[in-house]
């Protein structure tokens, strides 16, 4: 959603087919292949990590790949505190995640069971 | 000095903030010891995802025999927790809840919340971890906050009023939960959260919500 939003507030389309990780859905926004190649490598910490590290580094400077992997590691806590304690989508973002969850892909994953109101949404309009 | 080699690379905020986290681990918290605590913290270490053809058994078969300061039942929930917290449904949560008890587990949770970051981001910058601190002896506080309310998740939290739940998930371990946020706002949030154009940081917005939006794709996380 706030990538939706971020990206509308400067006037970027951004086809959220790249949260999926495919490279020619990712446009408008500056070196975003590098970032999620970059994210890919952090998350599975394997000897892919050097080098998407370094051609991040390249595409954005140095302070830009630091940004990237604060940015990797706090959603990865923050990943964890939802799924561990089984939180459901706020009140005010259910719609909108309904609508969002069949773009992304995110309609599939386990973790839709915490957002039963999410679910009904979904079902109601397949 | 500690997270020495850390601090060049990122602003004093955020280090604030992995000290404070640093400086209590060790140390007893509402229902766990400072050693219990530690170990916990150790196991987090010891956890990585497995590959498909070794997984896991599952908690329900991991029996109450004490391994150091753990039993393998609570090492095993600390295994879940921070390599596959995606999988933990009612029914993991309830058994969870019978064995171990809704107070210890949302410590445990906050825990990994606090450590997998900070040694997370060390890893993304090659840099080598901090060891972890040392354990402090000393009474559990038995710390449970008043007002509660069940309608949030699978713990009871404090209300969420106005706030996006994902900050009062783990409020039932009250103060570790506010030192988890204080990593969320020195790492992501901030001041200017409301703002859908950033200028303080080196990413654009859109540039910090594909990363986290990628990030939770690939650990299935719907919230």
């Amino acid at each position: 959603m706030l990538l939706s939003l971020s990206s509308a507030a400067v006037e970027v389309e951004t086809d959220l087919n790249s949260i999926k990780g495919h490279a020619s859905s990712i446009e408008g926004i500056p070196a975003a292949k590098e970032l999620v190649d970059f994210t890919d490598s952090v998350h599975r910490l394997d000897d892919t990590l050097t080098s998407t590290r370094t051609r991040l580094t390249e595409a954005i400077g140095t302070e830009g790949m630091v940004d990237a992997a604060i940015i990797s590691s706090v959603f990865r806590s923050l990943n964890i505190t939802a799924d561990s304690s089984g939180i459901r989508i706020d009140d005010d973002w259910e719609t909108t995640a309904a609508a969002l969850a069949s773009e992304t892909g995110a309609q599939e994953y386990r973790t839709l069971e915490n957002s039963p109101n999410v679910k009904s949404i979904i079902g109601q309009h397949k | 000095m500690e997270f020495h080699a850390l601090s060049s690379h990122v602003d004093k905020e955020i280090v604030s903030s992995f000290k404070i986290v640093w400086d209590h681990l060790g140390r007893s918290g509402a229902w766990w010891t400072g050693p219990q605590r530690i170990a916990i913290a150790q196991h987090i270490r010891n956890s990585a995802p497995r590959p498909m053809w070794d997984k896991p058994p599952s908690i329900e078969t991991l029996p109450d025999e004490l391994v150091g300061e753990l039993t393998i039942f609570e090492r095993g929930v600390v295994e879940r927790v921070t390599v596959e917290p995606s999988s933990i449904d009612i029914g993991a949560y309830q058994h969870i809840l019978e064995r171990m008890g809704e107070d210890k587990y949302a410590e445990l949770a906050a825990i990994v919340s606090q450590v997998v970051p900070i040694d997370h981001l060390h890893d993304a910058l090659g840099i080598e971890r901090e060891e972890l601190p040392e354990a402090v002896e000393g009474p559990i506080t038995m710390e449970r906050p008043k007002g509660l309310v069940t309608n949030i998740g699978f713990l009871p939290t404090l209300p969420a009023e106005g706030l996006p739940h994902v900050a009062v998930a783990l409020s039932l371990s009250l103060a570790d939960n506010a030192r988890r946020m204080l990593l969320v706002r020195s790492m992501y949030s901030g001041q200017t959260f409301d703002q859908m154009i950033w200028t303080h940081r080196s990413l654009s917005r859109p540039q910090v919500e594909l990363v986290a939006a990628r990030t939770s794709a690939l650990n299935e996380c719907f919230y």
